[in-house]
């Protein structure tokens, strides 16, 4: 993939895919056109990329619908696209291409913006990378649920959130959903005791349906509304329909996969978007910025956590760089090492922790910063976007 | 299948075979009915992590109350408390990662709350265990989803944090943190009262779900009775046959307390003219049953389902004794109650006291008034030729 360069197109394009191959950067010519007048309302001054998105970020806070939101998703692209690309090669499946977790992530624009604040320490561009990653893991593992489990261990396996989410996006009213939910709760009270380990879920036997359904109907009886008697036959029904919902729920509508970029349910529905440029607000970003860098805090973090992996042991530092510099899995890491995963994936998390202490002590020292839970999780965010970055600078 | 997900964030370790083989087994004596899965998965998850945390992290953590307890509590809610100096974390094992939904017992018991609660997911089939999100009671208290079917307190992954590298960072560097919210004291119980609800709640599948949570609550803190009631359990459950859970309990009704379903006469009465003509000498009459709720109940009649309008009133009379009116309306879109539609009334030993039964055409059918010793248990049944409906009642 092609990074773009320069502000103009950082801004107002998207990426096009083409056979789950990067293949392009689309122009958004509304975007294109917003973005030139603000630069011409700023001329003469650079803000830089971050000051740039900050901007738009507070902009789309104060008009949520305005055309903010479409430069932020631009601007957003690369690290949507690398989230998907990583992805796909930790998690090697076959089944699910790079446009598939492309537009998966690219629909979480809004999830995004709504959980960042800018004023605790991690970049947007950091900030979205980490909940594109975790949305993406989150969907596959479900997938993977979807697809290879049976009915019956999928209902066992499947959590009361998501269950209670399937029921929803099916259509169900809410009494329908209590009733499939007791019915749930009823295949999971008396059918748990079967389930010896190591062997797969069967489908329950005739008595045990009944025994379920038995249960169900003497607990109706606490619904608000009871509804009739099941017979085992139709409790069988129900709980099939249940994980059939649960099924679908995985899957959620994609946009046709002709569609060059993913916002075009966004450009066709807005059209007075034009934002009159706001000057004195990218004005105050800047200066902001300018006097953050006078503080050379980035300057002074970078020398910080250099000299921690320094100090790593060489094992440690190897680990590191097979992960974030290699993007392997710990899986493929632990076979590389000749170690177990477990081993790999414990001394990945302390060494982990342990930068966290040093990053975290030193702005409680440096920068005056009391010690905070916000403090420290601030600071996990930043801790991973540098090591990505270091890494990925690194020969 | 899903290690290939792991990352640094989250604490992974391997669960032994030989380990779960054992807790499983143990799972087979140790449960009542229908807990052998949550036993096995809650010890399974103890005696897994705990050591781990023991040997990596914090070597002071010790399990609380102690593993005998826990299992008396396992018996009847998911979850596990651990101390580690002066904090408590709670554990909630599961077999998704969905959220987190911590049952009400962790949150609002007095002395159990806890300062953390962290997500766990187990794969049973992979032999792995992780830890991968937390939250503290304060938090819970303040922005999770109280869910009232199953009690638990929701927070879907989205909401929870989920870097534990933060958290234990936290975790040593902030002991002071507001953790803890405060909430109310639960109401004493008596041993007489202790010893009611035991019996009543022995022999239910869902026996944390069938009793209001201020009498739940206070039964299970006090380990005495608590271990009353598991041993009751253990032996009381070797024939598998099931009651009903719900046992509505009258008296409540006059403190304001009401079951699910059990709901205000005003979202009947709000029809107009066509209820009052109805009403005449029913409802509201000079014998004054002041204390009126109703239940809508949906029957399989020969034609379709219709749902009817229970309706009991309740007064106390001068002898101590309560007074009991029951009747039976259709829903609004009908007329008449089913033909053949029968309403009878059995003793605590199953003896049909009263029993009417309705002709074609009838608007509505009741019960003679009776009137009743305090503690005094019922059954009412509405029933037509394919279906019944059945609920327990105590004075």
């Amino acid at each position: 993939m092609r990074p773009r360069q320069s502000l103009l197109d950082i801004f107002s394009t998207f990426i096009e895919l083409e056979a789950d191959c990067f293949s392009g950067w689309f122009v958004d010519g509304r975007l294109r056109r917003s973005f030139e007048q603000h630069q011409a309302q700023v001329a003469g001054i650079q803000p830089s990329e971050s000051a740039w998105a900050l901007y738009w970020y507070q902009r789309w806070q104060q008009e949520p619908n305005g055309i903010a939101f479409g430069h932020l998703s631009a601007y957003l692209q690369e690290v949507c696209y690398w989230s998907a690309h990583r992805t796909i090669r930790r998690v090697g499946y076959s089944s699910y291409g790079l446009s598939d977790c492309f537009q998966l992530a690219s629909m979480d624009v809004k999830k995004v913006l709504q959980g960042y604040e800018p004023d605790r320490g991690a970049s947007l561009k950091g900030y979205a990378g980490l909940v594109y990653a975790s949305l993406l893991r989150d969907t596959l593992r479900q997938r993977q649920e979807a697809d290879i489990c049976t009915v019956w261990t999928l209902l066992r396996r499947v959590g009361k959130q998501r269950l209670v989410e399937a029921l929803r996006q099916a259509g169900l009213s809410s009494t329908a959903m209590a009733q499939y939910r007791l019915a749930w709760m009823c295949y999971k009270a008396m059918y748990g005791a079967a389930k010896v380990p190591g062997r797969k879920l069967r489908q329950p036997t005739c008595e045990q349906f009944a025994a379920i359904a038995k249960l169900y109907n003497t607990e109706r009886s606490k619904l608000s509304e009871p509804g009739p008697l099941l017979s085992p036959e139709r409790l069988q029904q129900c709980l099939i329909q249940c994980a059939d919902w649960v099924r679908e729920y995985a899957y959620p509508t994609l946009l046709s996969l002709n569609v060059p970029h993913p916002n075009r349910e966004f450009q066709e529905l807005q059209d007075d978007l034009a934002a009159s440029p706001n000057p004195s607000l990218l004005m105050t970003i800047i200066e902001r910025e300018e006097a953050q860098q006078r503080q050379d805090q980035q300057a002074q973090l970078n020398n910080v956590l250099a000299a921690a992996i320094a100090q790593l042991t060489p094992d440690n530092q190897t680990l590191l760089h097979l992960y974030y510099h290699d993007q392997l899995t710990q899986q493929q890491t632990a076979q590389q090492l000749n170690l177990k995963q477990y081993t790999v994936s414990r001394r990945l998390t302390r060494t982990r922790e342990n930068l966290l202490s040093v990053v975290t002590e030193w702005a409680q020292t440096a920068l005056h910063i009391p010690f905070t839970p916000d403090l420290v999780m601030d600071m996990s965010v930043a801790l991973e976007e540098w090591l990505t970055v270091h890494h990925r600078n690194r020969a | 299948m899903s290690l290939a997900f792991a990352v640094p964030t989250e604490w992974w370790l391997e669960i032994l075979p030989e380990l779960q083989t054992r807790c499983w087994q143990a799972s087979q004596t140790l449960a009542s009915l229908s807990r052998t899965q949550e036993i096995y998965l809650n010890q399974l998850c103890l005696q897994a992590f705990l050591p781990w945390l023991q040997q990596h992290y914090a070597p002071e953590a010790s399990p609380w109350p102690d593993q005998d307890e826990l299992i008396s509590i396992w018996d009847l809610v998911n979850g596990s408390a651990i101390t580690i100096g002066p904090k408590r974390w709670v554990i909630i094992p599961t077999e998704d990662s969905d959220g987190l939904d911590i049952p009400q017992e962790w949150v609002d018991i007095p002395a159990w709350t806890a300062d953390y609660y962290l997500a766990v997911q187990m794969d049973l089939e992979g032999y792995w265990l992780r830890v991968w999100g937390y939250t503290t009671h304060q938090h819970l208290k303040a922005k999770a989803t109280y869910d009232a079917v199953d009690r638990t307190y929701c927070v879907p992954a989205q909401m929870l944090n989920t870097d534990l590298n933060a958290f234990w960072t936290i975790v040593q560097t902030c002991p002071d943190a507001d953790t803890q919210a405060t909430i109310a004291a639960l109401p004493a119980l008596s041993a007489v009262q202790a010893t009611a609800l035991i019996d009543q709640i022995g022999q239910t599948v869902f026996p944390r779900l069938s009793l209001p949570f201020e009498h739940w609550g206070a039964l299970l803190q006090s380990d005495n009775w608590r271990q009353a009631l598991y041993q009751k359990r253990l032996t009381d459950n070797s024939d598998a046959t099931l009651i009903s859970s719900t046992v509505t309990v009258l008296r409540d009704w006059f403190q304001a307390i009401f079951t699910d379903g059990w709901q205000s006469l005003e979202l009947f009465i709000d029809d107009g003219p066509r209820f009052a003509f109805r009403n005449r000498g029913a409802l509201g009459n000079e014998n004054d049953y002041g204390l009126q709720r109703v239940k809508f109940i949906t029957l399989n009649t020969e034609s379709e389902p219709q749902t009817l309008a229970l309706i009991m009133a309740l007064k106390a009379e001068a002898d101590g004794r309560t007074g009991v009116q029951v009747q039976v309306y259709p829903n609004h879109e009908t007329s008449y109650v089913p033909p053949h539609l029968t309403l009878a009334l059995y003793s605590a030993e199953d003896e049909v006291l009263q029993s009417i039964q309705a002709r074609d055409q009838e608007d509505s059918i009741r019960l003679p008034s009776f009137k009743c010793l305090s503690g005094t248990q019922f059954r009412l049944q509405l029933s037509c030729s394919n279906d019944a409906f059945n609920e327990t009642f105590s004075v």
